[in-house]
């Protein structure tokens, strides 16, 4: 008998493999019931893979499929929903078989925010940590001020990071970690977590150890780990980095 | 304000044009990006997605009329909620399933009254099928053919009747 005969647990990389050829195989005889639904249809194969990404549909995680999904509802609206009714999973009971009550609850529903329905919101929630310390620095000033290059870019003096290094060293540390981390799983690291909690000291800390990425040509990676964002005029022409 | 705060607003409170949301246009406008930039303005709906998550908010996409909006997330929310909130009592969000439901069976984008009405086990389904329509979810044509209208995306999560089932047999699997 050879190791290929033994029987045991399928490893888990098969069992995704057979997953996801399953999904391949729905998503074929999908295809199928659109070219048989409508003589006129567009070859729709090569969006094949957006078919079997469907399955994993995350609105937060991706933006390509956003696209394919634009792109055929544009395009081909009648094959279109016939794609998406066709991707419906049914229950495990016949229609006609289920309570009104099993047919209500297998419908989910969402309910989509206006100005209309939802007169007050508070964009409070959304006030950046940087304009709260802003206040505070205005009131308080810091020993030591970062200066700005003429290209806009901070410049921080040897002197100023070692008192951010000494005051706030255990933040600096975690701050780092977190975009040393963001690079290595490629996560977006929440921004609230970086600045956002804590007291106004460990706030302020991380704010400075920002900077200090920043001076250290982190711009980048920090905008893309969801720390900063651009701020912008109301004529949507001037635009400047702003942490949060 | 900084580009998320404008992304988010615009979400809300639309353009005049529209009722909910915002087409991708309207926000590439909005941010001063260009066309070209269309992957930036995606990944910036990424990131607002995540703030409006913790805050029991979902970013969700009509694809008919390429519109982005701000959605309530019920997918926890008991039934008696569910019904409050969106003014869709019982007997209706059945009538609906059952529409997407006969149609996916079928292979066709229609359905009839008369398979509704056996599907529901109902005598008069009329009733619930001129308030889905008043709701602007279905269209219904003189000669009793229901279709789905756009405007059902803003209110049916079919990414979550998607992945319905395939939820639950994980949910099986993991207990």
């Amino acid at each position: 008998m050879t190791d290929l005969d033994e029987e045991g647990p399928v490893p888990k990389s098969l069992e995704e493999e057979i997953k996801k050829l399953e999904k391949m195989e729905r998503a074929f005889k999908l295809l199928v019931r659109l070219q048989e639904l409508n003589q006129d249809i567009v070859d729709l194969s090569s969006h094949v893979d957006y078919v079997t990404k469907l399955s994993r549909l995350n609105i937060t995680e991706s933006v390509t499929k956003f696209a394919a999904l634009r792109n055929i509802a544009s395009r081909h609206l009648e094959q279109f929903l016939a794609l998406l009714l066709f991707s419906v999973d049914s229950s495990e009971k016949p229609l006609e078989q289920m309570t009104e009550e099993e047919m209500a609850a297998s419908l989910r529903l969402m309910v989509p925010i206006t100005n209309k329905h939802v007169p007050v919101i508070s964009f409070d929630l959304f006030k950046t940590e940087f304009e709260k310390l802003e206040i505070t620095r205005q009131k308080k000033p810091l020993p030591l001020e970062p200066v700005y290059a003429e290209t806009g870019q901070p410049i921080i003096s040897e002197s100023f990071r070692l008192e951010i290094e000494k005051r706030f060293e255990e933040q600096f540390r975690k701050f780092r970690a977190s975009l040393i981390g963001y690079f290595h799983e490629e996560n977006t690291v929440p921004a609230n977590l970086i600045i956002g909690q804590g007291t106004k000291e460990e706030r302020i800390g991380r704010l400075l150890s920002l900077l200090y990425c920043l001076q250290n040509g982190l711009l980048e990676m920090a905008y893309r780990a969801g720390v900063l964002v651009i701020s912008i005029s109301d004529d949507g022409k001037d635009r400047m980095v702003q942490g949060i | 304000m900084n580009e998320l705060k404008k992304l988010v607003a615009a979400l809300i409170t639309g353009d005049s044009t529209k009722r909910v949301g915002a087409t991708t246009k309207v926000l590439l406008e909005t941010l001063g990006l260009a066309q070209e930039d269309h992957g930036q303005l995606m990944w910036l709906l990424g990131i607002a997605s995540s703030f409006l998550n913790r805050l029991g908010l979902e970013m969700k996409y009509n694809p008919f009329h390429d519109t982005w909006f701000v959605a309530l997330d019920l997918s926890e929310s008991s039934e008696e909620v569910i019904a409050k909130t969106t003014g869709l009592p019982t007997a209706l969000r059945a009538t609906l399933y059952a529409i997407i439901m006969a149609m996916r069976d079928s292979g066709k984008t229609t359905c009839s009254v008369e398979e509704i009405t056996k599907a529901r086990k109902k005598k008069d389904i009329k009733t619930d099928l001129k308030q889905l329509e008043k709701r602007e979810m279905i269209g219904i044509s003189s000669d009793g053919t229901i279709t789905l209208a756009s405007g059902i995306f803003y209110h049916v999560n079919f990414e979550d009747l998607y992945l319905g089932q395939e939820n639950s047999q994980s949910d099986k699997l993991q207990s």
